[in-house]
């Protein structure tokens, strides 16, 4: 995997944790949270979860010496 | 709301002890030092193993913010107050991007500070002193505000026991003192223990409300009724400021000079991944915790307003210590656990301050002098820094407060400098300088603009002054770097 692919990845995966497809008239809730502040926290969740891997998995990649270039 | 003392003579004693075996601490670290030399002094001789690393980046990273800001904001917000889990993990999700590179460099070319970072890849003493002069403004802030924080705290804990000015005083003292007995070493072993407090702290706060009042599920009816705000998911508006949120947070917080000497000061990159890895699940047992004890609060008590609803912990456990007689050592608790967030904050920015000045101010007007030498300015420095502080922190006038809590805004800028300087070799000097200087002119005229009364929203379009300093800043390097490859082109 190139390290540019990687990175934006991982920004995009953050940027996924907004509640983007929740609108206003979606007031479910569940276990008393709205389906809206469930997903933030599990999609962030989901999130640090790829980062742990990346970070497991991509360390020495990250830190070698070729540029994105 | 009206609030009795929290703390009686004894709360007190405990807290006061608890404080003065810092020194302790800090003693400990001064006769285990190894050399004499800026290495060993602001980085523990770059051994730092996985247990102390990680309390250290932990106590460092969740300041007093945690325990009283997050709460109180869930408490006047509601659940949208959950962007701070995502911003705290989001600067984990940063240090992946450059902190693997960055801690390679450190150990090859022995960097002490940020400032030796851009020196060394940029090779320009005028863009090392301007990142350093932002970096020194931006955490000055922050020890001022938090010096102020804890000011209140105490003298409303002690019920005017212990004065807002004495209480400032005597804490800034002992931080100054274990911070110049053992520097890195003595900061980073007290953030052990006052990193133990916080988490221990939180957990336990968060289980009693848990238990007593019930979780979301059984207070959700309640809450529907007294606040129904707090369902409706938000709007594109609050959607935009929730992503300009995480970003101007999570880029300011990951550049901070403090977080980056740690960085430096691990032991290997085993060490440092680790910490890491375990860092990014944090704010599920800390700050998401203190959000839901915040949604808790809003439907214990009503009608806080701003600055009441910080403390909004307090009040609901003050609360339970009138309902269940013997609990009152969980206030003590609490307090011990906002006051260790702020301090481990506090000392971790006046040594990075100190480094600061002395190796990329100091060091390069004199590059002469002896190591022992700089160490005795470094630590002069500390001194100095904390008694101005501790000067402002008393006196500032409240008009011009709001120029002191700009501090993530100044950061975020000098964030390209880094994640680009560690992976892209082309970019100049020159680029990151202009971009730099565009994107501080552009956050600091949206923000003064907008506090001096010109018709400039605080945040355009529900983005942050920083977020646009920031994005003007990465166009222009954008810009310049192209324009230089070009004439390189041009004259081959």
């Amino acid at each position: 995997m190139k390290r540019n692919i990687l990175y934006s990845l991982a920004v995009i995966l953050n940027v996924l944790t907004v509640p983007w497809l929740f609108v206003s008239d979606n007031t479910h809730t569940l276990g008393g949270f709205p389906l809206w502040a469930l997903y933030s926290i599990v999609s962030t969740f989901i999130y640090a979860i790829i980062i742990s891997y990346f970070l497991r998995n991509y360390w020495s990649f990250s830190a070698s010496e070729e540029g994105l270039e | 709301m009206e609030m009795p003392p929290l703390l009686d003579n004894t709360g007190i004693i405990f807290i006061f002890l608890y404080l003065f075996s810092l020194i302790g601490v800090g003693l400990m670290g001064h006769f285990s030092k190894k050399e004499n030399n800026l290495g060993d002094f602001y980085l523990a001789g770059r051994g730092m193993g996985g247990f102390v690393l990680f309390l250290t980046l932990y106590a460092t990273q969740y300041s007093g913010n945690t325990m009283i800001g997050f709460s109180g904001r869930a408490y006047r917000q509601g659940f949208t107050a959950l962007v701070t889990v995502t911003f705290m993990c989001a600067i984990i999700g940063l240090y992946f991007i450059y902190a693997p590179k960055l801690h390679a460099l450190s150990k090859k070319f022995s960097y002490i500070t940020l400032g030796d970072f851009i020196q060394h890849r940029f090779k320009s003493t005028k863009l090392t002193v301007f990142i350093s002069v932002i970096s020194i403004i931006a955490l000055g802030n922050y020890i001022l505000t938090n010096l102020k924080a804890i000011g209140f705290l105490i003298h409303g804990a002690t019920g005017g026991q212990v004065s807002f000015i004495q209480a400032i005083i005597v804490l800034s003292l002992i931080m100054v003192i274990y911070e110049t007995l053992g520097g890195m070493r003595s900061v980073a072993w007290t953030d052990m223990i006052q990193g133990v407090l916080l988490l221990l702290g939180v957990i336990t706060i968060f289980i009693i409300i848990y238990i007593h009042y019930g979780g979301i599920h059984s207070i959700s009816t309640k809450l529907e009724e007294m606040r129904p705000e707090f369902w409706s998911p938000p709007n594109w508006e609050e959607k935009r400021l929730w992503l300009s949120t995480i970003l101007v947070v999570s880029i300011g917080v990951s550049v901070y000079p403090h977080a980056i000497q740690r960085i430096y000061a691990a032991k290997n990159s085993n060490i440092l991944r680790n910490s890491m890895q375990l860092m990014i699940f944090m704010p599920f047992v800390t700050t998401l915790f203190m959000v839901i004890v915040g949604i808790v609060g809003a439907s214990e008590i009503e009608g806080l307003n701003r600055s009441s609803s910080e403390q909004i912990s307090i009040f609901l456990l003050v609360n339970l210590a009138q309902q269940i007689p013997g609990i009152s050592w969980l206030i003590i608790i609490f307090l011990s656990a906002v006051i260790a967030a702020i301090m481990s904050t506090v000392d971790s920015a006046l040594l990075a301050i100190s480094s600061t000045v002395t190796q990329d101010l100091y060091h390069k007007v004199k590059p002469s002098v002896s190591q022992s030498h700089l160490l005795l300015f470094g630590k002069s420095i500390s001194w100095l820094i904390m008694l101005i502080a501790v000067i402002l922190a008393i006196k500032l006038p409240q008009t011009i407060w709001q120029l002191f809590q700009i501090k993530l805004e100044l950061l975020c800028q000098i964030a390209p400098a880094i994640f680009f300087g560690v992976h892209i070799k082309s970019i100049s000097s020159k680029s990151i300088y202009i971009g730099l200087i565009l994107g501080t002119f552009i956050s600091l005229f949206i923000m003064v603009g907008n506090w001096s009364g010109l018709p400039i929203p605080v945040k355009p379009l529900g983005i942050h002054a920083g977020l646009w300093g920031l994005i003007i800043n990465c166009i222009s390097i954008y810009i310049r770097n192209e324009y230089e490859k070009s004439r390189k082109v041009i004259f081959r």
